[in-house]
């Protein structure tokens, strides 16, 4: 077999191990990096479906909901991986504060949108973020007026934090 | 049958066209994807202050926690290799540099949310393609300062080339049977994930277009259709090829509109792939029999 020949072999030998990233990514492993399953969106999440969302409370007690990727200055799908890890798996209760305490922090610092990397959660000027709850919803297909929308049926809290701060102490 | 695949293999990997042009757009693609993710994209302290979510597997189980230095400083590195990329400067030395420093930015940094899908990583081993061939011979820094026209080798050039018109065509086709092994026809047929995921994330006129729910039902087809025959179209040639490049241009438009994700990293490689063919092969060989070689259709 010539240089060519070779050459080709091991060509299709790296596509062949690039569709098995496939079958990796359907059963939920993880994908060999760099190479990638492209099971974006893959998933069908027919109605009635479950979703966690977050919720931020201010330091005057107003209440935001807010997708997971707006509380983590990561890629909005990677935000969700890490949230649905930390909240629905089981988790212990040391890490999911500890991811709470970071999600704060990170909201006080705040970052700016870019490509799917979205922005930062941001509460009323003058004032910060001192709780976060995840919450999973379960949501149906509502129609109205206007088309159809998204309503929440039921939700479940998985974990609330609320930062403590000595008296007199700001943010 | 078989001779016939052969021979389109063949002819993919080892006979492109207009090699040294159409690998010098994709540097500079290339090059300036990767300058715009490293400066703006998330590899920011996060990963150095939260080194307790690393949790490394496969390629990286053995590389360590970085600090806030060293990951700054392999920003850095990954920052000014791919400009260099980009312009052409020293560009052997910078291509292998952007596709090393890359690898280990984009790579140490995925480690910290698995599991959890890769997107950008076809740029990851673009550059190793890009690098094992000269892709600055036109459109570079080098190619100004060179008195003479390098040695030609565009068998490697061929090669890269042939290599990601392959895995972007693969792609495609992935995206498919991936929806059709995890949901089913039904995926395509009901529209209802780009419904729901419109809803959930997607833009303002993505939720207006919700008014008419049938549209989805539409747009779920089309990506069927899309997904199954881009891949065969890109591989082949002419028109055929110009208008399955058109069509995911097109696809990837549509899917910014209606959700907000351009996947533009993809995208701004699609032209240089799949449309550009720089100067026809009579030309390029007249221009470097002139005093300068190829430099006289870069100025």
């Amino acid at each position: 077999m010539g240089c060519r020949g070779l050459l080709k072999l091991a060509m299709l030998g790296f596509f062949v191990v690039q569709a098995s990233q496939l079958f990796v990514g359907a059963f939920g492993w993880r994908n060999g990096w760099p190479l990638c399953s492209y099971d974006m969106f893959a998933l069908r999440v027919a109605p009635p479906h479950s979703t966690v969302s977050v919720v931020l409370t201010d330091d005057r007690g107003a209440r935001q909901r807010v997708h997971p990727g707006n509380v983590l200055p990561l890629e909005f799908f990677r935000a969700m991986a890490l949230v649905n890890r930390t909240y629905l798996s089981h988790a212990d209760e040391a890490t999911r504060e500890r991811l709470a305490r970071v999600a704060l922090s990170e909201l006080r610092r705040s970052w700016p949108a870019f490509d799917e990397v979205w922005a930062a959660a941001r509460p009323e000027p003058g004032h910060n973020f001192v709780g976060i709850a995840f919450y999973v919803e379960r949501q149906v297909l509502s129609k109205t007026g206007r088309g159809v929308r998204l309503r929440t049926e039921a939700e479940r809290l998985l974990y609330s934090y609320t930062e403590r701060r000595k008296q007199g102490e700001s943010t | 049958m078989s001779t016939l695949k052969r021979s389109r293999f063949d002819t993919l990997l080892f006979e492109q066209e207009a090699v040294p042009w159409r690998l010098a757009y994709m540097r500079v693609a290339l090059g300036s994807s990767v300058t715009v993710l490293a400066v703006y994209g998330p590899f920011d302290r996060f990963f150095s202050d939260n080194v307790w979510l690393y949790d490394p597997g496969g390629l990286f189980a053995k590389v360590p926690v970085l600090g806030a230095a060293s990951l700054a400083a392999l920003r850095m590195t990954t920052i000014v290799a791919s400009l260099m990329l980009a312009a052409g400067a020293c560009t052997r030395v910078s291509a292998w540099l952007t596709a090393l420093s890359f690898f280990l930015l984009n790579g140490y940094t995925a480690q910290f949310t698995q599991p959890s899908f890769n997107y950008d990583t076809h740029l990851n081993l673009f550059l190793l393609a890009i690098a094992s061939a000269d892709s600055g011979r036109v459109l570079s820094l080098d190619a100004h300062w060179r008195s003479s026209a390098p040695t030609a080798d565009e068998r490697a050039g061929s090669v890269a080339l042939g290599f990601m018109q392959i895995y972007v065509a693969m792609l495609y086709g992935q995206a498919f049977l991936a929806k059709l092994l995890l949901s089913g026809p039904a995926w395509f047929w009901t529209g209802d994930v780009v419904l729901v995921q419109t809803l959930r994330i997607g833009t303002g006129f993505g939720r207006w277009l919700s008014r008419w729910p049938d549209v989805f039902r539409a747009i779920g087809i089309l990506t069927g259709v899309f997904e199954l025959s881009v891949g065969w179209a890109l591989l082949r040639g002419g028109r055929v090829r110009n208008a399955g490049a058109g069509a995911a241009l097109a696809f990837h438009f549509g899917t910014w509109l209606v959700l907000g994700i351009s996947f533009w990293h993809l995208v701004v490689l699609l032209p240089p792939l799949f449309l550009l063919r720089g100067p026809t092969r009579e030309s390029a060989r007249a221009a470097e029999r002139l005093p300068g070689g190829t430099q006289a259709l870069t100025d």
